[in-house]
């Protein structure tokens, strides 16, 4: 049971019915409400277009049987090609990022004009898409799996620089400054007590742009930049459905492979001890 | 010299008093956005001696601490280290400076995932090439010394074990052989047991007390409990609201003493 008390000593702070509170928020659900509205009418939803497409969607996939698997090899060298190109952006943005991202990262810049423009730099890379980087850079240098590299490589360097920086400034600030304490510039603390802590991270950040580059590259041959993408699109424009069907096997087939490969070192990489730590850190610590 | 100096200080004192002071602390003020931390703070510290820094919470021992070795810019007073008055240094003289005293931290800051006998090359990098430091590559000489200084603080055997994989009473000598292989003679540590059990808590103390006792070094050491201090320091020194409140032998600290230090502790 509930002792008695003096009701008199708890008064509550009045509640009005109508609060600006209650207000904002009613505002803010209704500008939701509206802008929800207004994007699915722009986008002209219609469900029944869906519903009379589907039996020609169903057509085309019955025709991809048999798959046409005559043309495997050639399917297979331009996956390869799709795969070279991702790796070879990445491992470019990365070349690129080096000098870039500690002049990016708040605990490391030499000065915050310099981290401003870096980052400004990163954004405006990050930004643009792979796509339109390119369609700039089929116009420039031509067709071909080179375009695609460049393309990847520049929005990577935007992306992959941005992960970089959110890897280094959460980084303990101790053990540099103590570096620091024995006299060390601040370019050897750097290199002795923040790189050591952080490289799993950045190995792991740059495997998974490059699983990220492997997918968003497939398309990048619609637009003539080389790669899987391009046999992809003309197996489409010829309606050549037994085709398509091996195109589209094959992509997947690399993309689920790399993403598994990509993860599993990625995780090898950051727990590196997962097992033994079970068996080590026992109470024998103490 | 050094026995001298802790059996009989009052009387020889005064005959080596010029050349003999590592530390020289006068009039020393500090304020952090208007609040005073340190009050006319005035103290030195004899070679060879080990000196405990006592005081409540916010009494001012790490703030202390960070404007000897500049990592803090007093208001006003003197520090003199090794007769250098310390805010004179330009920044290529402050870092010559910061060579010769190590530092102790409360949370060790190892490199997590560096061996222990790279910890312990840090304090080389000073007069590492910078090429050398990139590919880590250190000297003979240096590699050597690290493994003698592991030595010194009885972690030979873990020389080549993550820091990480270590517990915080070894990380912790760790640190302090990384502060010996500095070279320097001055060890500052600030509250270096306050994340240890006592039986490692112990054992730092020790390793401190002797490199103050053998290896000629001279420590000073803030702490929390008062017990380790009258076991272990040859002289306590105590902050209080700013000011020195104690500053004598370990004897003379008397339960008194220590309860006036810590009551109405403000902070």
């Amino acid at each position: 049971m509930i002792a008695s008390f003096d009701k008199k000593r708890y008064i509550e702070p009045s509640q009005t019915i109508l609060s600006w509170q209650a207000l904002r928020n009613f505002a803010t659900f209704l500008c939701v409400v509206v802008f929800l509205a207004t994007a699915f009418s722009v986008v002209q939803f219609d469900l029944s277009k869906l519903l009379n497409g589907l039996p020609k969607i169903g057509s085309w996939f019955v025709q991809m049987f048999p798959p046409d698997l005559s043309d495997i090899d050639r399917v297979l060298q331009d996956a390869f090609q799709t795969l070279a190109m991702a790796t070879v952006g990445t491992i470019l943005a990365l070349l690129v990022c080096i000098p870039l991202v500690p002049l990016a990262a708040r605990n490391t810049t030499p000065n915050m004009i310099l981290y401003r423009f870096v980052r400004g730099i990163f954004s405006i890379l990050r930004g643009t898409e792979v796509l339109v980087f390119a369609l700039i850079f089929v116009a420039a240098v031509g067709f071909g799996p080179f375009t695609g590299v460049l393309a990847i490589m520049f929005n990577m360097v935007g992306a992959l620089g941005k992960l970089l920086t959110e890897v280094i400034e959460p980084a303990n600030p101790g053990p540099v400054e103590a570096v620091q304490l024995t006299g060390a510039g601040r370019v050897k603390a750097f290199r002795y007590a923040l790189l050591p802590d952080v490289w799993p991270n950045i190995i792991a950040s740059t495997l998974y742009i490059w699983e990220f580059n492997v997918r968003a590259s497939t398309v990048l041959g619609i637009v003539g930049a080389g790669g899987i993408g391009q046999t992809l699109k003309d197996s489409i424009d010829l309606l050549d459905f037994p085709k398509m069907i091996v195109v589209l096997g094959v992509i997947l087939a690399m993309v689920i492979a790399i993403d598994t490969i990509s993860s599993w070192v990625r995780n090898l990489i950051l727990n590196p001890n997962a097992k033994a730590s079970k068996t080590l850190r026992s109470p024998i610590r103490a | 010299m050094n026995t001298l100096a802790r059996t009989d200080m009052s009387d020889v004192q005064s005959v080596w008093i010029a050349d003999d002071h590592v530390i020289e602390v006068s009039n020393l003020r500090k304020s952090f956005s208007g609040r005073p931390i340190l009050n006319s703070v005035s103290f030195s510290v004899l070679r060879g001696e080990f000196v405990v820094l006592l005081g409540p919470s916010g009494g001012g021992k790490s703030t202390l601490f960070r404007c000897l070795t500049r990592l803090a810019e007093p208001d006003s007073g003197q520090i003199k280290i090794n007769g250098t008055t310390v805010s004179s240094l330009g920044s290529q003289a402050l870092s010559d400076f910061r060579r010769q005293v190590g530092f102790i931290f409360q949370q060790f800051n190892l490199v997590k995932r560096m061996t222990a006998v790279d910890n312990v090359l840090a304090a080389r990098l000073a007069h590492t090439s910078l090429l050398r430091v990139l590919v880590r590559r250190f000297s003979k000489d240096d590699r050597q010394l690290a493994l003698a200084c592991l030595d010194s603080v009885g972690l030979l055997d873990q020389a080549y074990q993550r820091a990480e994989s270590l517990s915080g009473g070894q990380q912790q000598r760790v640190a302090i052989a990384r502060a010996f292989a500095q070279g320097g003679s001055l060890l500052l540590a600030d509250e270096p047991i306050s994340s240890l059990d006592p039986e490692a808590s112990e054992n730092v103390l020790q390793i401190l007390q002797d490199a103050a006792r053998n290896r000629g070094m001279t420590v000073m050491c803030s702490l929390h409990q008062v017990d380790f201090a009258l076991r272990y320091a040859d002289r306590i020194v105590a902050l209080k609201d700013g000011e020195v409140f104690f500053n004598g032998k370990p004897s003379d600290f008397d339960p008194s003493v220590r309860e006036e230090l810590y009551r109405g502790n403000k902070a």
